[in-house]
């Protein structure tokens, strides 16, 4: 199975690499529908399937909705099941993605991130997935090509953790990562059928096996102490899913010597730096370049589910400023991350350090390296602490 | 194998929560047990699972894990029935199982004529190895008794005080137009059931996508009689308000009743029809549609032979 899969040094956009992660995760069922910009995930993976460069059952289905109606019945029978989608694609999906996060069933979905209209946009920023975050749906956010490979591996690795049994969502940033390629190493087939082994069968959640003799009712109603129960065992699926994620990242390390430390985030600076810059996706490399040699130490968050409130405190350590780069706006007026990091900030005593939160990117507005120092200039030349969200180019 | 050679199993848990003088309760106690006895080619098959989008049979198949009738039974959204009983299809082929299991899908008129029609379009197109079953009885009954597309047009229902203003939906045609191998209408009832046990044995019997249009009298809805069922399935096909037809391959073929007789026999029974019964002209206009599907249907069978 999968051995004329390519493996090695190559140069692969983030689609391409998220497709040769599924690939890599030798699934039963993968479900294509097209929409920009993951389109290539699901092109690629239909050639893939179609030349039989992996044995992978692919479908092209009807909608998005299809897609997830797909994976919760290859799921429910045992299967490895996913598909990639954005936006619109992921909006579709919504009442089946529920489903399957309250059914425990591990799937994944890949979102390449491209703003949820309207206006209709096909441009990247974050609105579409984080829309989700109220999901027991763990969120994966890739600021790399090889990060975005990787992950997909990760996010089986964590569905189909017996103490977890949930969807996961993958997320990479549209063309910022999805169309920008990158060197990249494909690992082995043999090497990932060791951080991932074959899918355990989970007679919880699934359809007895041919031999068996027991009958189940799946999802059929239930009394409220039931109810009860299992909303308290989502609620321990995601605690268990945050506790998995070091072990991930050690199994990962041994298997691969890839560094990802504990998983959770993507740090680098100064680690006694007074300003701590914090933001998701596929700007954290240009955040970081921007401030390479400046007193800033950046935070890149890998896992926005579940929210990482207790590395993040040990990431600020002693900062007493924290800029927050949003791609993504609430009712409220925050960015979500800021949102976040506000609710969390009393319980995770983030020291008093003022939270000063930045949104943009919206409509195809790009950042540049410029942006983020203009940003710092402005910060610190006023006094805090600021309650205000600034706008990316007001700013400037 | 005749129907008298199938005992019925006991499929149907007496906790069932369906109402009484349910048609469709009757049709899947037949149905489970003439899939579980061996099919004509010799072939034996477990139900892998009867997967049950949003319908009455939601709250009324079981309760706290256990299936009342008799089978495994995932329960889905309105809307995904289909295409979760193609991802589980998908499975037993992959397992090497698909000779020996079947999954069916088991679906409401509002599930597969309305909310649930593309991803069935798309199940169906995809030839998924499915039997998925309309159990049409021409209303969304669990939600009490709101216009589908099925409802015919001119019955009252709570959504439709007055009857009805738009045709029914075509899914004979719909199905036929998505080039399935097999479709068949049946009807539950005495003058009906060997049609019905030689339909549902061909059905269960091939893999691929298999359509079986299933009319249920439902008692509430329809505002009859609870212990007319059996009558009003068997007068449904003597009026041809519902014709037995059975496509296979593109090939349709019509069961002619017997005895036929006037529309009014069906509608007098039932009362979202009254306000037909009592206009000889919404009675003469509602027979000549029935007369004009017959005949299109006579015209059908010729030209696909």
């Amino acid at each position: 199975m999968n051995s004329k899969l390519a493996c090695g040094k190559t140069i692969l956009t983030g689609n391409k690499a998220a497709a040769y992660g599924f690939a890599l995760a030798e699934l039963d069922v993968f479900g294509g529908y097209p929409i920009t910009p993951s389109t290539e995930i699901t092109e690629e993976m239909a050639t893939l399937a179609s030349r039989k460069i992996i044995s992978t059952t692919y479908r092209n289905t009807d909608s998005e909705l299809a897609s997830m109606a797909l994976g919760i019945g290859v799921a429910t029978a045992g299967g490895r099941y996913g598909t990639a989608t954005s936006s619109q694609g992921l909006a579709l999906m919504f009442e089946l993605l529920h489903w399957a996060t309250t059914a425990e069933l591990p799937l994944v979905v890949v979102n390449t991130n491209r703003s949820l209209g309207a206006p209709w946009s096909i441009h990247p920023d974050q609105t579409d997935s984080l829309l989700f975050r109220d999901l027991f749906m763990p969120q994966i956010y890739c600021a790399s090509v090889q990060e975005t490979l990787d992950m997909v591996l990760w996010a089986y690795r964590m569905a189909e953790d017996p103490r977890v049994n949930l969807p996961v969502l993958v997320c990479l940033d549209g063309f910022m990562l999805s169309h920008t390629a990158e060197t990249v190493i494909i690992p082995t087939q043999e090497s990932v059928r060791k951080f991932l082994p074959e899918k355990r069968f989970c007679k919880d959640f699934m359809l007895p096996e041919f031999d068996d003799k027991k009958i189940v009712n799946l999802q059929c109603p239930y009394n409220w102490k039931e109810h009860s129960r299992r909303k308290r065992a989502l609620v321990l699926a995601m605690q268990s899913a945050y506790s998995a994620i070091p072990e991930i990242a050690g199994d990962w390390f041994n298997i691969f010597r890839g560094n990802y430390d504990n998983g959770f985030l993507r740090i680098s600076g100064d680690p006694n730096a007074k300003i701590a810059a914090i933001s998701m996706g596929a700007i954290v490399g240009t955040i970081e370049e921007a401030f390479a040699d400046k007193p800033v130490k950046v935070i890149g968050i890998r896992f926005f589910r579940p929210f990482p409130a207790k590395e993040l405190r040990n990431a600020i350590g002693n900062a007493s400023k924290i800029i927050v780069i949003d791609r993504s706006i609430l009712p409220n007026g925050h960015g979500v991350i800021a949102d976040e990091l506000r609710l969390a900030g009393g319980a995770c005593g983030y020291n008093g350090a003022d939270i000063h939160s930045f949104v943009g990117g919206f409509g195809g507005q790009n950042f540049s390296e410029e942006n983020f120092l203009n940003m710092l200039s402005a910060i610190l030349s006023e006094i805090g602490p600021f309650k205000k969200t600034y706008w990316m180019g007001d700013a400037q | 194998m005749k129907p008298k050679d199938i005992a019925i199993q006991p499929f149907l848990d007496s906790r069932h929560g369906l109402c009484p003088g349910c048609g469709s309760a009757i049709a899947m106690a037949h149905i489970q047990s003439i899939v579980s006895q061996p099919l004509p080619s010799g072939k034996i098959k477990k139900i892998r699972s009867m997967v049950i989008p949003a319908s009455c049979w939601s709250i009324g198949s079981g309760f706290d894990g256990v299936s009342f009738v008799g089978t495994n039974l995932t329960n889905t959204p309105f809307i995904a029935g289909a295409t979760v009983g193609e991802g589980i299809g998908i499975m037993s082929q992959r397992q090497g199982l698909a000779e020996k299991e079947i999954t069916i899908v088991w679906a409401g008129d509002g599930a597969s004529f309305d909310i649930g029609l593309g991803l069935l379009s798309g199940a169906a197109i995809r030839n998924a190895d499915i039997l998925y079953v309309i159990n049409d009885n021409q209303t969304y009954g669990n939600t009490g008794a709101q216009e589908s597309g099925a409802t015919p047009e001119g019955a009252k229902t709570q959504t439709s005080p007055l009857g009805k203003e738009i045709a029914q939906k075509d899914i004979l045609e719909i199905m036929m137009a998505h080039k399935i191998p097999y479709y068949a209408s049946i009807v539950l009832s005495v003058t009906t059931l060997d049609d019905f046990y030689a339909k549902v044995r061909r059905a269960a019997d091939q893999s691929g996508f298999r359509c079986l249009h299933l009319l249920s009298v439902c008692p509430p809805g329809w505002k009859c009689d609870a212990a007319k069922t059996p009558d009003l399935a068997e007068l449904a096909v003597q009026t041809r308000a519902f014709p037995l037809v059975e496509v296979i391959d593109g090939r349709l073929c019509l069961t002619k009743p017997k005895r036929e007789k006037p529309i009014e026999e069906f509608l007098k029974h039932q009362k979202r029809f009254d306000a037909i019964i009592d206009s000889p002209e919404a009675l003469h206009k509602f027979q000549k549609q029935i007369d004009n599907n017959w005949n299109y249907l006579l015209r059908l069978e010729e030209i696909t032979k």
